[in-house]
Formats: structure tokens, sequence, C-alpha cells
């Protein structure tokens, strides 16, 4: 990685010892991968920058597999029939050389390999986030309630688990499951592409934060979570300074053609007979064989609905953005080096000028991966759209850098224009507009039960951001979330059918009446609809320009059991969700409410649609899978690893 | 081509009519057309292939009343007969199991095969030896996970068992009937084969991109071969939300799948592992737990006993995720399959009205009809004949596949045929459907499509014929005609079109 300062992370912190008097705890382990995957290693003009070395966050208790504090490598190959040594990455010989070697025939490597892209994308959620991340929980009914949500302090991957050109997240298991298979030339392991591994990786940590995510309620749903995967992935290319400096020498600087950056799964893509990478944000090859840039078309929106076509577009206009902020950001440096004519002489560029930039390439490159993954606390709790997550990348960095001098934020919104990625019910596209705008509050004579939740729990959250265990951490939000239920359960009972109703609803999207009437809604012995305190997550940021911001967000959520068709009910029911996505800001007298991001249960058109897109879905594509194997879940259906299929070819 | 045959027919066709006869003997295909010859004292006949699914009861009795029924409708002589592709519903009734016997007795002059199953075609051949690879992983497949006690693998089994029937596996509820199912495999490309090596009938292999063909004896019929394409990537392509970049070819599809079913074999018998289908060195492999393997270092000992072996981790084991593969396999071997269906469309020259039969064809198969193109004479006129023109003139469609979702392409399929005397004939039985599960076969809003584009006049093989007031939105004059030229019997339909 670039600057070590950067990488802040919280386990490098986290020591039960208290630090040796001679020498602080190293900042890193530093592990040899591959930048992209071993087919590049295997080619001349690429085989020097493809070998990277990972700068992972220091795990001081780190057990052979490897197994540490947030994930678990099991390599066990069921289809082979066997295990493999786990690899003991504190060993003496493996510390001293920065791990071991890249290799194909050495699963230790594998494991390593896996381990370090995992610790990698893991290390940048945290920085972006600006707390501890968690993978998402084991839901137990035998508990009571309160505390069904059991911990998983560990994501577990299997690097070996597959025989099939197919790597994925299993939301059932929280395990990376990756797969091998003969190649052209021998044995191709997904495990060891680093884009690969981010992007499952990415697939748990949304899933971890959002696990409503993955409900397949319209064409931008499964898109989303894919793109968003590819967006980690491409970025985390820019990480790695000798494979930025090669590429940003070979194409002279210009980001916009083809070279390796903005290509994902090299390997993978050429070993399954296509010609090239398995995805590219920013060309594609044509019926010709050539490569041809991407150009923003609008049209694409309202024909791609398979959800890796549909998740390239997101991928394009976000990395379009970033393209565009970069050149904006060399423009002076290109200009310095030519004299300001701006046209650079033939043949290569200056070494000095790769650098810098290269340097500039990794700065913004970091900005954009920064914001994408902030913009995940700004996104509602279900049914995100494409125009949603515009709206969330804008609101979140506006919190963050307020005057938005490098145009980060314009270029986004004009990216998101010129490929007709709109949100709902804007009329104009400004900043402005997009932004989200603040809650008013459901202030009502005096009467706030939000506000007054949050500042009832405001010394229990704000004592969490000291909190360094995750685990005690995730007992003490989940308490904190059961406070919260029983608080607003207690608040709305008392006011049947009271004035303040219509605001709260309004405001949480949740329906808390008895007597709503709305289909589906379960209502419990006491005489209150169920609803749930989704997540609470309090982050501590730190902006650019030094201020410090104490937020709190709060998912509430709601669900109805509804018939797809009411008119037809053999098609079945589905789960019918709404709710809200609510940031506090905990500084001041009291804790304000800023943002209400909120999808109502009682919206009837929201319903309407969902019910529509389920019912096309059913109808008009309808799979292969579908016609023989059903599409219900019976527990052993492969609908019950919805990423997998994603995945595959089939 | 077989010379014209003697007149030997008891039947002749009447007057200047062509037939098309669809059995009703359940899930399956089985087609007789009758043409009528110069002269107007004979027919020439072909049929269209002879199967049904493995699920049905008393196949054998049933194909023996089919065929009975077809000798009597071809005079014992069949001038060309239509292997479109090697599955057991449209090839069973071909095979010793079934009827073999009964066709022994009736004069073949010709069989079709597509292109594909050209000794002399190297793609063929590849594709051939594709199939095999993935038939015998399948089988390997269904025997490992019948013997597997966890519910996962029998749900799998079952559903890739369902697949296998394609196949001519018939009862594989049981390890014993699976063990048979190798030889069932045998068995469909034996039924399939049997009239290419029976003694005296001539054997084609048809391509779409040579020139359009003639039936001897018959004046004004021509057939056009529109598929299997002679492309690998559209003969690998089943999903029509696909996009073509997305579709490509597996180079090593054989070895992917040779490579899958040594595991599968491994998973059936335990012990056997190790070996150089494994990804790495055999002295890297650890079998932990197991009598007389090599020592276990004991960091993997700690490892198991703190992860996979914790009970309460159990849920994250992932002992039989990968066999997944066998489903997707499964559905991989029948879409290449179907794709290398024959599809023939036959032209009546005179009325420019056209039958087209599209067999099992999916997507792939379907789309490489747009750019097909021959050149043909009439009299002394010479026109050019496209996919899409044929399909606009289509009259009678034998709708693909039992009517499932796969095979029938919308825009650039069904939507083309734009004639206002659009019948259909759907082979099929709901019934024999749901017992495989398959609920959507037929695939409703197909049916429901179907049913707009030809005004009612939708035959399903397994129900009656349509009534009264399905056909209320044709005139007066064309629900006359259907109901007078569909004869109604409780062994076939069959409908005759003026040459």
């Amino acid at each position: 990685m670039f600057s070590p300062d950067s990488n802040q992370f919280y386990l490098d912190r986290k020591l039960d010892d208290p630090a040796s008097a001679t020498a602080p705890p190293p900042p890193f382990r530093r592990l040899r991968g591959y930048a992209f995957d071993p087919s590049l290693a295997l080619r001349l003009d690429t085989a020097s920058m493809n070998q990277a070395v990972f700068e992972t966050p220091w795990e001081r208790k780190l057990d052979p597999g490897p197994v540490g504090e947030y994930v678990e490598v099991l390599d066990y190959d069921p289809a082979s029939g066997c295990w493999y040594e786990p690899v003991d990455l504190n060993k003496l010989e493996i510390v001293a050389q920065d791990g071991l070697a890249p290799s194909e025939g050495n699963p230790q490597f594998h494991q390593q390999m896996v381990y370090a892209a995992t610790m990698n994308t893991i290390a940048n959620f945290e920085h972006a986030l600006g707390r501890q991340i968690f993978w998402a929980a084991l839901y137990d009914e035998t508990q009571p309630p309160g505390q069904r949500d059991v911990y998983v302090q560990r994501l577990r991957i299997y690097p070996h688990a597959l025989r099939a050109a197919n790597a994925y997240y299993s939301p059932n298991k929280r395990a990376l499951l990756f797969g091998y298979f003969p190649g052209p030339s021998g044995m191709v392991f997904s495990c060891l592409s680093h884009d690969i591994v981010a992007h499952e990786t990415t697939h748990a940590l949304l899933d971890g934060m959002h696990r409503r995510f993955i409900e397949d309620n319209h064409e931008d749903s499964l898109a989303f979570h894919e793109a968003f995967a590819d967006l980690v992935a491409l970025f985390e290319h820019f990480m790695f300074p000798e494979v930025l400096r090669h590429q940003i020498a070979q194409t002279r600087g210009d980001l916009a053609s083809q070279s390796l950056l903005g290509e994902l799964a090299q390997q993978f893509g050429e070993a399954t007979g296509r010609y090239g990478a398995l995805r590219s944000a920013i060309g594609e090859r044509g019926p010709d064989g050539k490569w041809h840039p991407i150009e923003p078309d609008p049209a694409r929106l309202g024909n791609e609905f398979e959800p890796h076509a549909r998740g390239a577009i997101l991928v394009a206009a976000v990395f379009g953005a970033f393209l565009a902020v970069n050149k904006a950001r060399v423009e002076d440096l290109i200009r310095l080096a030519t004299a300001g004519t701006g046209v650079l002489p033939a043949g290569s560029i200056h070494p000095d000028l790769v650098n810098r930039l290269t340097e500039q390439a990794n700065a913004t490159a970091k900005t954009f991966l920064n914001m994408c993954i902030r913009a995940l606390d700004y996104c509602p709790p279900v049914d995100m759209t494409f125009g949603d997550y515009l709206r969330a990348l804008v609101t979140a960095d506006f919190d963050m850098v307020p005057n938005d001098r490098y145009g980060y934020r314009v270029a986004l919104i004009e990216s998101f224009r010129r490929w007709g990625i709109l949100p709902k019910g804007l009329r104009t596209l400004s900043e402005e507009q997009l932004r989200l705008p603040f809650a008013r509050m459901e202030d009502f004579e005096g009467w706030g039960a939000l506000t007054e939740v949050a500042a009832k729990l405001r010394p229990q959250i704000t004592e969490t951001l000291y909190v360094r265990d995750r685990r005690v951490l995730f007992h003490r939000l989940r308490d904190a979330r059961g406070a919260i239920h029983e608080y607003l359960e207690v608040s709305m009972s008392d006011l049947s059918d009271a004035p303040h109703r219509p605001e709260f609803n309004r405001v949480t999207g949740l329906n808390l009446w008895s007597k709503s009437g709305l289909e589906g809604l379960a209502v419990k012995s006491n005489g209150i609809p169920y609803f749930e305190v989704h997540a609470l997550r309090p982050a501590l940021r730190v902006s650019p320009a030094g201020t410090i911001m104490k937020q709190l967000i709060m998912v509430l959520t709601q669900v109805r059991r509804v018939f797809i068709d009411p008119e037809n009910r053999a098609l079945g029911r589905f789960e019918f969700r709404g709710g809200a996505t609510l940031i506090f800001d905990l500084e001041g007298e009291k804790p304000s409410l800023r943002y209400a991001i909120t999808r109502r249960i009682d919206d009837e058109q929201r319903l309407a649609e969902i019910r529509g897109y389920r019912k096309r879905k059913g109808e008009e594509r309808l799979s292969l899978r579908g016609t023989y194997f059903g599409t219900g879940g019976d527990g052993t259906r492969l609908d019950d690893e919805p990423l997998s299929l994603l995945h595959s070819e089939a | 081509m077989a010379q014209a045959p003697k007149p030997r027919s008891r039947k002749k066709t009447p007057g200047g009519q062509v037939l098309v006869r669809m059995y009703r003997h359940g899930l399956g295909d089985c087609f007789l057309l009758r043409f009528p010859k110069e002269g107007g004292n004979s027919s020439f006949t072909v049929l269209i292939d002879c199967g049904l699914i493995g699920v049905a009861k008393d196949p054998k009795p049933t194909m023996q009343k089919v065929v009975a029924s077809i000798a009597e409708g071809c005079g014992s002589r069949i001038d060309i007969a239509v292997m479109t592709h090697e599955h057991w519903d449209h090839a069973s009734g071909f095979s010793t199991q079934q009827a073999q016997d009964a066709f022994d007795n009736i004069d073949v002059g010709e069989v079709w095969y597509a292109w594909t199953e050209d000794p002399e075609n190297e793609l063929g051949k590849k594709l051939r030896k594709e199939r095999a690879a993935k038939v015998k992983a399948l089988h390997a497949a269904a025997m490992a996970l019948r013997g597997n006690a966890a519910p996962l693998a029998a749900g799998r089994a079952a559903r890739v068992e369902t697949l296998l029937q394609f196949f001519g596996v018939e009862s594989t509820a049981s390890l014993q009937g699976l063990a048979a199912a190798g030889e069932a495999i045998g068995k469909t490309r034996s039924a399939f084969e049997y009239l290419g090596q029976r003694r005296g009938v001539k054997v084609s292999y048809r391509y779409p991109t040579k020139a359009a063909l003639t039936l001897p004896g018959v004046d004004g019929v021509r057939v056009y071969v529109l598929g299997p394409p002679e492309d690998e990537a559209r003969i690998k392509r089943s999903s029509p939300t696909k996009k073509g970049k997305e579709v490509y070819e597996f180079a090593l599809d054989a070895a992917i799948d040779d490579n899958l079913a040594v595991a599968f074999e491994r998973l059936q018998a335990p012990g056997e592992a190790g070996g150089p289908d494994c990804p790495f060195e055999e002295n890297l492999s650890l079998f932990p737990g197991k009598t007389g393997a090599k020592p276990v270092p004991a960091a993997l000992t700690r490892l198991i006993a703190d992860t996979w072996d914790e009970p309460e981790e159990s849920w994250r084991k992932i002992e039989l995720d990968w066999t997944a593969a066998a489903e997707t396999l499964a559905l991989n071997l029948d879409s290449h399959t179907n794709n290398t269906c024959l599809v023939l469309a036959f032209e009546l020259v005179k009325s420019g009205q056209v039958l087209l039969f599209a067999a099992d064809a999916q997507v792939g198969n379907w789309l490489s009809w747009q750019d097909t193109k021959w050149t043909v004479k009439d009299g002394n006129e010479t026109r050019t004949v496209t996919g899409p023109d044929l399909l606009q003139r289509v009259v009678f469609y034998k709708v693909g596949h039992h009517g499932s979702h796969n095979a029938t392409l919308r825009t650039l399929g069904l939507e083309q045929m734009t004639s206002d005397d659009l019948i259909a004939f759907v082979p099929v039985s709901k019934e024999q459907a749901k017992k495989n599960r398959w609920d959507e076969m037929p695939f409703e809003p197909l049916v429901k499509r179907l049913r707009e584009k030809t005004g009612g006049r939708l035959v399903f093989s397994d129900q009656d014929a349509p009534k009264k007031e399905s056909l209320a939105s044709l005139t007066e004059a064309q629900r006359k005609a259907f109901t007078t030229r569909l004869t109604v019997t409780p062994l076939f339909y069959e409908y005759s079109f003026q040459l």
C-alpha cells in the first residue's frame, strides 16, 4: 500500500499485551500475492508487476489456517476428499520473507493469498466506515426475543470448495466458496484471483451491513450487489503501486484506454473461453474482436436485466466519474511536463511523470473507494435502486466534504446522468436536489419518540465507540437495539390513533397501529404490529478538514407477508418490507435526526411494482433451471445460494 | 434418395391433401406426415421421431399401439424417417424395449440425422464426445448422490435423474435402478442409431447451409433444414436472457466434465482419494480421521476440532455444496442436445404455406434461423428464401419441447409467425410432466400467447380438441375449415392441408 498512515485499522490498536519495551508491534503483515492472477505472472510484459506485497493489518493472534479475528481459512477440498495443511503465517521463515512465494502448486500459498486479499478488502471497509465491520448475524429462533441475532465472528473461507468455474459467497453459511477447474494451461484457481476474492469478500461485507439487499425485488437489487462488488475490486487495482506505475507507463497516463486496471478476472475469463477479462469497466471487445471503449448509453438501462450486465452499467457510471476526476486532476502535471501544450510527445513518458501520475491516480481511486463504501450507510434498508445509490453517494460525500473542490460529486452526477440513472421522482439533477433532504423532525407538540430514544441511548452508544472487542461490541449494540424496540413499542402503544402517529409513520415508514388493516402485517399479542430494530451502527468519522462527526445509524424495518398475485394465489407469498434508515447526529444538546431514508410499509405503489416484477420474473425470465427444477425452496434447492447462480454459467 | 416405392398403401392421400398426424401417446414426439404423390394414387410418408418419456406407464404396449397405427397409416412404408435428436422421448419407439420389432416390419427408405451426427464432421465429433463425457459424469453423479444419506443429496439426485430420463433412464428411485442407468443411456443411443444401422436404409446428414430438398415423386413440396446451426456458441446457448457476448464456449468442456466425473465416482466409493484429477500433488493431500493414512499435522487437527468439527458450527460445512455442479451439468447436457435438433420446414410451394417442425430446439438453434438463406427455382423464376421469410409463412407449428419456456423464441420466433392461418400442435402430457415436477410444462404464458396467435387453434395431445367457444375470435369460415380439417381419434390428431 502507499502511505502507511492512511491504512488505519482497528486491529492494530487492539493489543491484549502491552507493547514491548523495545519495539512497537509491526504495523503490517507483509504477504506476497498476485496483484491480478497467475496468468499474468506467465506473461513477460506483466510478470514483473503481477507479484504484489499485500500489507495486511498485523493480527497478533493469528492461528494456522490462517484463523484470525475476522476470517478463518479452511482448506478442505470435498471433491478430492482431502484436506491440505494449514499455513502458519507466524512462522519465522514466513514472516521474515513476506510470506510464501506465489505458487500455483502450493495450497499453503493459496491460503495465504485468500487471507491477504480478504483482509485487504476488510481493511478498506473499516477505514472508510470508521468502525469495525460485522458479518451477517445468525438468526436463531430458539433464543428469546432480543437475543435471536447470534454473533458470527469470522467469515469462513474455503479456497478449494468447488470443482467448477465458479466462486460465490454463501449467505447461509457466511462463507466464501472458491472453485477450481482444468483450464487450457493447467488448473485455474479462482482463489488466486485477487479480483474474484475481493469481489466475493465484498458480497459478504455488504450482506453483513444490508441483509435485505439480496432479496430480489426489482431489476436493480442483485445487480447492485454485483456492481458494488466489482467496484471495490476495480478500485483496489489502484492500491498496488507496482501495478499502477507499470500500467500508467504503458498507457502513457491515459487510464481510459485499455489496461489491466479497468478489467476484472483475466485468467478466469480467458480459461472460460472469453477472449479477455471476465468483465471490463471501460471497454469491451466487439464482434470484430477489437477493443472499444464503452460509450455511455442511457438505453442500456432499459435493456439489461441480467444482474451482471445490469450491474456493469452502474460500474461504468462510477468508473467513468473516477476517470473524469482523475483526468482533471492530472491536467496540470501534463501541462508542466509538456511546456504548457498538454500534448505528450511520442514514446514513453518520463519516469518522474509516471510517478506523479501514479500518486494522483492512487489518491483519486482511494477517495472513490471510500465514497462508494461510505455511501452504504446512507442507503434505504430495503429495495435499493441505482438512483438511491447515487443519492447516498452524494449525501455521504457532502457530509464528509461540504465543498466539492475537485468536483467528485459533479463528476458522479454527470456520469450517472449520461448513463440515464436517475432517482425516481426527481425533476432535476442538481446536487442540492440529489442530496437527501434534512429530515423534518417528527416533533409534534413536543413529542418525538425517535430523538428521545436517541438521547436516552446516547451515553450507551457513545460508550461503544471505545469498545475494541467485536464480540462485546456486538452484544452491546444488540442490547441497545432491544432497548430501542421496547421504548418505541411503549411510546407508540398508548397513542391509539393520536395525531403523532402519521408523523411517526411518515418518518420511519413503520406502521405500529394494531388497527392499520394492512394486508399481511402481523400483530403481536400486546396489540402492536411486529417490527424490528434491524441494525444500529455508531460511526465516528474524521473528515479531511479535521472535523469529527459522531453519527448513529438506526435501521427500523417491518414486514408484511403478502401474495405475489392476489388474483392467483398459487404463486405464493413473499415478504414485503418497509422501514427506514435513520441517521442521527449525536452532537449537540440533544441528538438530532439528520436524514430519514424511508421505504414506507404502506406504500401500495411500491408493493404493486414488486408484485409486478416478481410475477414477470416468474413468467418471462424463467430459466431452463426453473423449467426442470422449479423455483420454490425446500431447503435443498440451489435457490439457497442466490449468488452462486449468478456466478455460474448456466 | 430411395426409389419411389410401389403403391402399397391401402389408404391413399385424399386428393391433393397433406396430412399431419400427431400421436397422443404421452410426453414425447411422434409425427406422421403424408404427402400426395404425383398421379394421386399413393402417398409419400415422413415419420418425425417416435418416443415417450420414461415416467410414462406401460411404455411398451403404448408404443406398440402407436407403431401399429403408423404401419397402417403409411402402408408399411416410411419413405423418410427423421431422427431429430438423441433423446428418449423422441427415439424410444425404436428401442428393443419398446417397438423395434414392429419397425422391423416397416420398410424404411431413408433416415435423416442432423449434421452433428455426421461421422465426418469435426465439430460434430467434438460435440458427441462432450455429450458422452457429460452423460458419464452425470451418471456418476446420480449414483453418488443416491448413495449418500444427506437429504440435500437425495433432492439433488432426484433432479438430476429427471433429466437423465431424456437418455432413457426409466426408474431410478433406487441405487440398483441407477446402476442399470448406464445401460439405459446406451439404450437411447442404440434406439437413436437403429435406423441408421439398419440394412438397406440410406443415411443422410442434413445441413442448414445446403440446398433446399424435395421429396421424390411429390410435386410442390420443398424441405428446408433450418437447424442445428453449424456454430458451437449457438449450440451451447440455452437461455433467452443471456446476451451473445456472455455466451461462450468452454474450450475444455469435456476435460471439465471428466474431472467432475472422477470426483463423483470418488464420492460414491470413498476410500479412493487423491489422483491425477486432484489439483495438487498427491503427497500434499491429507486425510484426517482415516485409518492407515499418513499422520496429520497437529495444526490441522486443531483447526478441524475448532471449526469443522465444532457442533455449534456444523451449519457451515460444505460437504456437498460442490455437487451442485451436477445440476448445471445436467442442464447443459439437456440444452446442448436440444440445440442439436434437426429442424425442418416443409414449404407447400403453391400456397406458400410452411409446416414447421422445431423438435426441441432451444434459443441458439432458433436464433440461427434468422441467418439462413436458400436460392430456389420455381419454374423459370429464381427466388431467395430466408429463415424469417419461412417463419412468416408458418401455418403449422409443432411446438418445441412440449411447450416449455426455452424452446419457443418470442421476438425472433413466434412473433414472426404472422399468418392468419396459424395452427399449433403441442405433444405433451401434463400428467407425466407433473410426475417429474416439471410444473411449467407446458409453460402457461407461452400457451396463452400461442392461443392468441392461433385464434384458439391450439391442439394439445393430452387434451380434447378445442371447443367452439375457444375458437370465438375466428371467422366462421376459418372455424369451419379448422373443424373439418382436424381429425380426432383417441390415438392421434390429424390435420389436412391443401397442397
